[in-house]
């Protein structure tokens, strides 16, 4: 064997050791967590952003601001808690230490835990990474939401209407499998979809009393996406695709538009504009 | 705006009578109010330290840790203890479910636990500390029936209802008003009325935002972006003309120099970049410290910048060259039919071949993600072969020197052209040193 040859295989072994057992070092886990009351505030600006592991957010006591809690590997990541009473903005924050990334297994998952208060109005921004995530908005007051993620499967859902009216809803989903619950809970006037690669379900049901009309924007790259649309509603699709495929069982072509069945005399109305390269898009029509 | 400034100095007005008024019920709850009131509280649990941090609502905070065998009370030592043992243990089961409780429960729960198990001088500084705090009463109660009730009311109607008020009864009305109500109205208006403002300057940034990002439809932006293309190509294509007509000697130098060092030119060239502004300034300053030199700088500032650009576009074109005429002289030596014009058609099609570098990206930037990893990968496919052609500008002098091409290789010589003299000025060189 060469000089050359000997140097690359023991170097290869060597790498392939580290990715093996470099994970494999004792972590030191560490908790930090944080609790505050509701006064008066009448507008709360939350930020998240979360590296990896697991997140969990939901209405909390309505008597409190926020309770929350971030479980981590100290050795690996740094974490932290903010709030600034004068602007009502509070961070909950994880990133990796010094920027580095470290490959292996985690003994124990991280987590981060947070409930917000349901009635104060929240503009949230959370950018995920690694993340699985449960993101519970049911009954709380959302004014905005900006949600990122990256290598993420993260279930959003609107289980009850949102008590406020919502602006927008943005959503941009990088590689990971993601799915929005009864969107029209959120009460939001517009949705921005974008996707790159996963599958990706979008559940437009929920209660349509109030909200008469919604628009959405789906940017899809090579990804499979799943619309879940009610009968009962009038539903206006238009589709921009190269080497997409487009299920439009339960829509006829008007114009350059796909529209529902009774979609002219439907009192709550759906525009949806889709985006849409390589990917597979499906429509699964829910209810009666 | 003059409007509800003039309402907010009557406003103010009435609330100093008002407050004139209820002075003394203001007294007696004076101590209540020098008692600092507990708002929120935080918990940092590690293998090192159980800290628990207890805010309070005008910003100050109590803190109690567990750190290293040492209980520590605002910064300062009260105790010691044994890592590890009981005392350890209990305090940090009593911040593990912090989260899970409010503040006021946490500062009772603080409170007993000291009593129970610290004792002495910690016992006694922690609950002088904590005695000093009061857990948040409940939300003031709304003002009673007899009292004006201006809860429901807006500010503005709410001073409308008194102004219509006269003699006595605007005085009764007066000593009636809940004067903590009516600030608390006030600043809840207040905030309201700056969150919606800020809401708003939101809401318009936004739009604006999206009507700025609503893009144009892929066809729209493809053909763009295609049209871009072409047009990037053809001024290329003029550029290389010129070049081949007028210096194509020196193209056809840096051409083989990049053929035959490529990786030697893409070092000099990444070595180069850097280098040109701090040779810019000093060529400056050089000519600037002299009364002639002063006369010329403008001309010279010119030159150089024109220098530094033909040095890396004419790198570029000769990369293209390069690539062109490899392609080209396979074809030859296939027996295929290639035209005339060669130096031209060298340059052309290298230029075809570097723009197919920019195809996916014109074709499926737009899609999430996978756009800008073919833009990101275009750039900088692009920006190694600039600066290997800038690289090679350098090595030879702008083809001026045409000695530099490394280790020639025969392989892709004229085997058509055996019987008459090498085609190119490096070859030229290479088979007169042969001949020698």
């Amino acid at each position: 064997m060469s000089p050359f040859r000997r140097v690359l295989s023991t170097s290869l072994l060597a790498g392939v050791c580290t990715l093996l057992f470099g994970g494999l070092h004792a972590q030191s886990f560490r908790t930090i967590s944080a609790t505050r009351l509701a006064r008066n505030e009448q507008s709360l600006r939350v930020r998240v952003e979360f590296a990896a592991g697991m997140l969990s957010l939901s209405p909390g006591d309505s008597r409190m601001l926020y309770q929350g809690e971030i479980y981590y590997d100290e050795d690996s990541f740094d974490a932290s808690i903010d709030y600034d009473p004068d602007s009502r903005v509070l961070y909950f924050g994880l990133d990796n230490r010094d920027g580095e990334f470290r490959l292996g297994r985690f003994e124990e998952p991280q987590r981060l835990d947070l409930e917000l208060n349901p009635r104060i109005p929240i503009r949230l921004v959370m950018e995920l990474g690694a993340v699985e995530a449960e993101i519970e908005l049911g009954g709380m007051t959302i004014s905005d939401l900006d949600l990122s993620t990256g290598a993420a499967e993260t279930s959003l859902s609107f289980s009850e209407p949102n008590r406020g009216e919502c602006r927008s809803l943005d959503l941009t989903v990088a590689a990971a499998e993601f799915h929005a619950k009864k969107l029209a809970n959120s009460r939001c006037e517009t949705i921005n979809f974008e996707g790159g690669v996963g599958n990706i379900t979008l559940d437009f049901s929920g209660d349509w009393t109030d909200a008469t009309t919604m628009d959405a924007e789906i940017r899809l790259g090579l990804g499979q996406l799943t619309l879940r649309l009610p009968r009962n509603l009038g539903v206006a699709l238009e589709v921009d695709r190269v080497l997409a495929s487009f299920d439009r069982a339960g829509f006829r072509k008007r114009g350059s538009r796909y529209v529902s069945e009774g979609y002219e005399s439907a009192s709550k109305k759906l525009t949806v504009y889709i985006k849409a390269v390589l990917g597979d898009i499906d429509i699964d029509w829910v209810g009666r | 705006m003059s409007m509800p400034m003039s309402r907010t100095s009557a406003s103010i007005a009435i609330l100093a009578s008002a407050t004139l008024l209820a002075g003394t019920s203001a007294e007696a709850n004076d101590h209540a109010r020098q008692t600092p009131t507990v708002v929120a509280h935080s918990a940092d649990v590690s293998a090192r330290e159980a800290t628990l941090r207890i805010t309070l609502v005008d910003g100050e905070s109590v803190t109690v840790s567990f750190s290293r065998g040492e209980i520590v009370l605002n910064g300062r030592t009260i105790a010691a203890y044994t890592p590890g043992e009981t005392l350890e243990h209990e305090w940090r089961e009593l911040l593990a479910g912090a989260d899970q409780v409010g503040p006021n429960e946490i500062l009772h729960a603080v409170r007993d636990w000291s009593r129970e198990n610290l004792s002495g001088r910690a016992a006694e500084a922690i609950s002088e500390e904590l005695d000093l705090v009061r857990p948040r009463p409940a939300p003031p109660r709304r003002p009673s029936a007899q009292r004006i009730d201006l809860s429901g009311l807006d500010v503005l109607e709410g001073l409308d209802a008194l102004e219509e008020l006269e003699g006595l009864e605007a005085l009764e009305a007066l000593k009636a008003l809940d004067v903590d109500a009516l600030r608390d109205e006030i600043n809840a208006q207040l905030n309201a009325e700056r969150a919606s403002a800020a809401e708003s300057a939101l809401a318009e940034a936004h739009d604006r935002e999206a009507s700025e990002s609503a893009g144009p439809s892929i066809a729209s932006q493809i053909t763009n972006d295609f049209a871009g293309l072409l047009a990037a190509f053809v001024a290329m294509c003029s550029l290389g003309f010129g070049l081949v007509f007028f210096a194509s000697r020196q193209l056809e130098v840096v051409a083989d120099t990049v053929r035959h060092a490529f990786w030697r030119s893409f070092l000099v060239g990444l070595l180069a970049q850097p280098l040109v502004i701090p040779v810019f300034a000093l060529l400056m300053l050089g000519l600037a410290i002299t009364v002639i030199g002063l006369l010329i700088v403008p001309f010279a500032a010119l030159a150089f910048a024109a220098a530094a650009l033909l040095g890396v576009l004419g790198g570029y074109l000769a990369v293209a060259r390069s690539i062109g005429e490899a392609y080209l002289r396979r074809r030859m030596s296939l027996g295929h039919p290639v035209g005339g014009w060669l130096s031209y058609r060298y340059l052309v099609y290298g230029l075809v071949a570097l723009s197919t570098i920019w195809l996916p990206p014109v074709f499926l930037g737009w899609a999430p993600v996978a756009g800008e990893i073919f833009t990101m990968s275009a750039v900088l496919l692009s920006w190694i072969i600039a600066t290997a052609g800038f690289g090679a500008t350098i090595l030879s002098r702008a083809g001026i020197r045409g000695t530099f091409a490394g280790q020639f290789d025969q392989a892709l010589s004229d085997e058509y052209l055996y019987h008459t003299p090498p085609a190119t000025p490096i070859a030229r060189e290479q088979h007169s040193r042969d001949q020698t």
